[in-house]
């Protein structure tokens, strides 16, 4: 085989071998999965897996790195700078988010570990890096959004960008943990509370609008997730 | 000398935070007896199947729960709709973000994926409980739409959804390590978790003219 040919060969084991992971992680949880059940998913002798990656947790972080690198692509589709407002790219935005983490309970689970990534993974592993740069960028575009909303008036000015962003974040989080389980939901508190389907993106987006003319009572000066200090 | 009751809180404490935090599972039995300085076999003798150690754990937190809420809804019956809501939200959430693993328990993925028994002599109350902490909202979330104080273009039931996912995901934000991300801080406290649902609960008044 021609060294290009090997070159491709190469990677595309590496890419069944993180379809293989993602599987497995989405299925076992990060605590419960096994290089053994990787190597055994991917088709590959245990040994034979570790030529291609270092350890559990580099595979983890590789894994998360790029299922924020296709979350990025998308919402770059999606809130690319066009003549939009910002609260109808915000409204996109998370639309995108949502039918993302929806295609795939497992990713979402695994989405859910990544918040406490650093208790879970070795502090100086080679792939942290390109781990945080990927979710940073993410960061970076939900507050690029908010921002442009909050410059043409779209958005509300009354709470600061980054009290904003963890808002709707966590919220967009919370609200798909919920509708995963409004079956259970349903049989713990017996209809009609359980049983409605939530309207996640007009819900959760609208508390981005801007505030009632008078403000709007417990809502001013808030600056949280800005350190003092910081631009 | 240890009493009974004091046995049983023990097993329980450790039942909410193992099942809270890890999920609930037979395997985590161990870990419970384990935390609890417990052997399995006390633990099955108190406790013989996995829905009873469940439902004692949960309905143990449900109580104390409902008990702090009941007087704040009390207090806000006058109230309107809308300060009633954000009332009984900050008190949950106040109450929860000190006992977070039994919140996990009732009312994330955590609990939610348990298949609990419907036919169990405890599911009952622990039905009742559930129920009346989602009337004391919902119902203030139906009289603030009937008196104009909160927005009526959706129906109260898909609001207090929207509003428990809210909450879900920031109280979360308590436990987050995370470094910070583009300068945003993720790791909030309490305070800043509560300022954070207000942003949340805003979004229900209704908009006025």
């Amino acid at each position: 085989m021609s060294a290009e040919g090997s070159e491709r060969s190469r990677a595309q084991r590496n890419e069944d071998i993180l379809s293989a992971a993602e599987r497995v992680f989405a299925r076992d949880g990060f605590a419960a999965t096994t290089m053994e059940a990787i190597a055994r998913e991917a088709g590959v002798s245990k040994g034979g897996l570790y030529r291609h990656v270092a350890s559990k947790d580099e595979l983890f972080l590789t894994i998360l790195a790029r299922s924020a690198g296709e979350l990025e692509a998308l919402l770059r589709e999606a809130c690319g700078e066009g003549t939009q407002q910002g609260y109808s790219t915000l409204e996109a935005c998370v639309a995108r988010a949502v039918a993302f983490a929806r295609q795939s309970d497992g990713r979402f689970r695994l989405a859910l570990d990544s918040s406490a990534i650093r208790d879970l993974v070795e502090p100086h592993n080679p792939a942290l890096p390109a781990f945080d740069a990927a979710i940073d960028k993410l960061v970076q575009l939900g507050l690029g959004v908010l921002q442009r909303g909050q410059q043409d008036g779209s958005i509300r000015t009354d709470v600061h960008v980054h009290a904003l962003a963890i808002s709707l974040w966590g919220s967009i989080v919370g609200a798909l943990q919920i509708e995963r389980n409004l079956r259970a939901i349903a049989t713990r508190i017996a209809a009609p509370h359980g049983g409605t389907n939530t309207d996640l993106v007009t819900v959760i987006t609208s508390s981005a609008r801007p505030a009632r003319a008078d403000g709007g009572p417990h809502l001013q000066e808030k600056t949280f997730g800005k350190r003092s200090g910081e631009d | 000398m240890e009493n009974a009751q004091e046995k049983i809180d023990r097993i329980l404490d450790a039942a909410e935070n193992v099942f809270g935090l890890d999920g609930v599972s037979q395997t985590h039995l161990s870990a419970i007896a384990r935390r609890a300085s417990a052997t399995e076999a006390e633990l099955a003798e108190l406790y013989p199947h996995l829905d009873d150690l469940f439902l004692a754990a949960s309905l143990r937190w449900l109580r104390e729960y409902t008990g702090t809420l009941r007087p704040v809804h009390a207090a806000n019956e006058n109230a309107s709709g809308y300060e009633h809501f954000r009332a009984m939200i900050h008190q949950g959430i106040s109450f929860s973000l000190q006992r977070l693993p039994g919140f996990y328990l009732l009312f994330s993925d955590v609990g939610l994926k348990y298949p609990v028994s419907t036919d169990h002599p405890s599911f009952a109350e622990y039905q009742s409980l559930i129920r009346e902490t989602f009337d004391y909202a919902g119902g203030a979330l139906s009289r603030g739409q009937a008196e104009g104080t909160i927005r009526s273009d959706m129906p109260p039931d898909q609001l207090l959804m929207s509003m428990w996912g809210g909450a879900l995901g920031l109280v979360q934000f308590d436990r987050d390590d995370s470094v910070p991300r583009s300068g945003v801080r993720l790791k909030l406290d309490a305070l800043e978790i509560l300022d954070s649902l207000d942003v949340l609960i805003a979004s229900l008044q209704a908009k006025r003219a």
